[in-house]
C-alpha cells in the first residue's frame, strides 16, 4: 500500500523556526501575524494548536535572511500579547510529502519514520494537498531518504 | 485598500476536532493505523513537539466518524487528560497564491476573522494552503468575512 500513498516529496531548507508558548488570545495571533506582515516578513509556515487550559501555542517558519528581524519584532511584542517564551528552533527544512488524500495512516507512518531514527519532529501540518514536516536543517536529507524509501519513492 | 486575489475559498460545516498528548510520537502509528483501517479520513491536522519530547497532536474528522475515532483513542494507553475533543467544528481555508509569492495574507485572514468575534481554535498553513478551524456555528459568518477580506473568483466560494 505504502508504494500507492503518495507520488513525492517536495524539501524546503534555509528556514528558521519560532515557538510561541502560552498565548492567551486567538487575537493576539492575528496580531503576531499582522506585525510580520507589516515589516514584509514572508511566513512558509504556521500551526497554531489549542490547549486544554486554553491557551495556545504557535510554531512559525520564516526564511534565514528574516531570523533577526522575526526574532526582535517577536520579542518586542511578547509582553503585549502575553506569551510564556519565544523560543528560536535553530535551523530547519519543510518536507512536504504529496498528495496525502487525507489518508490517516500516512502521519503515522511519518511519525514512526523519523522516531525510529531518532530523527526530532518539530511540526508538522496539513495543507489542502500535502503533509509537511518541521525537522532539523542538518537532517533533513536523512529524513528524506528515509521517507522517500517508506513510501516507495527511491 | 487593495485585496488579495486567492483561488479558492473552501469550507466544511461538520467536523470534530480531536487533541491527542503523548510522551512517544510512534505511540500514534497505531491509531492512524486504526483509523486507515476504518476508512476514517483526517480533514486537518497540527502537531508539535515540546522541548521535553511531548508531542500535542490535533486533527479533524468527518462529525459522523467521531464515535468509532473515540473508541478508537480509548483503546490506546494514553493518560486521563491526554485527550481533547471538540464535537461541533468547521472549517474555513483559502488556496493560493504560494504564500512565498504574496506575504500578509494569512495575516489579513486571521485578522478578519479574529476582529469580528470569529474564534479560531487552529490553524495550518502550508505552501499556498491556510485552514482555519473555528466553532461550526461560526462557518457562515466566517464565509461573510472572507467574501469582504478577499478577491476571490466567482463560484469558487
Amino acid at each position: 500500500m505504502a508504494n500507492r500513498l503518495i507520488s513525492g516529496i517536495l524539501q524546503r531548507a534555509d528556514l528558521k523556526a519560532f515557538s510561541l508558548a502560552s498565548i492567551v488570545e486567538t487575537r493576539n495571533v492575528a496580531t503576531v501575524l499582522q506585525r510580520l506582515a507589516e515589516h514584509r516578513i514572508n511566513i512558509e509556515f504556521v500551526n497554531q494548536i489549542p490547549h486544554r487550559n486554553g491557551s495556545i501555542d504557535v510554531i512559525l517558519c520564516v526564511d534565514k535572511k528574516d531570523v533577526e528581524s522575526t526574532h526582535a519584532l517577536l520579542e518586542e511584542i511578547r509582553t503585549t500579547i502575553c506569551a510564556g517564551e519565544i523560543s528560536p528552533l535553530g535551523g530547519v527544512g519543510i518536507l512536504s510529502l504529496f498528495p496525502h488524500r487525507e489518508h490517516a495512516v500516512i502521519a503515522g507512518m511519518i511519525m514512526q519514520t523519523l522516531s525510529e531514527a531518532h530523527i526530532p519532529l518539530f511540526a508538522m501540518a496539513s495543507s489542502l494537498s500535502a503533509i509537511s514536516c518541521v525537522i532539523e536543517e542538518e537532517q533533513i536529507l536523512e529524513a528524506l531518504s528515509l521517507l522517500s524509501r517508506k513510501f516507495g519513492l527511491s | 485598500m487593495e485585496r488579495f486575489k486567492v483561488f479558492d475559498v473552501l469550507h466544511h460545516e461538520y467536523l470534530s476536532l480531536v487533541s491527542v498528548t503523548v510522551g512517544q510520537p510512534d505511540a500514534l502509528q497505531e491509531l492512524f493505523e486504526q483509523l486507515e483501517d476504518k476508512e476514517i479520513k483526517i480533514k486537518f491536522l497540527v502537531a508539535h513537539n515540546e522541548n521535553d519530547g511531548v508531542l500535542h497532536i490535533t486533527f479533524c474528522v468527518e462529525r459522523s466518524s467521531l464515535k468509532t475515532t473515540h473508541n478508537t483513542l480509548l483503546e490506546l494507553p494514553l493518560q486521563e487528560d491526554a485527550l481533547d475533543i471538540h464535537t461541533e467544528v468547521g472549517m474555513v481555508a483559502i488556496h493560493g497564491p504560494h504564500f512565498a509569492e504574496q506575504h500578509g495574507i494569512i495575516a489579513v485572514m486571521h485578522n478578519a476573522l479574529s476582529s469580528q468575534g470569529v474564534h479560531v481554535l487552529a490553524i495550518s498553513t502550508t505552501v499556498s494552503t491556510s485552514y482555519f478551524i473555528i466553532p461550526a456555528s461560526e462557518v457562515v459568518k466566517a464565509l461573510d468575512i472572507l467574501r469582504e477580506a478577499f478577491e476571490i473568483p466567482q463560484g469558487k466560494i
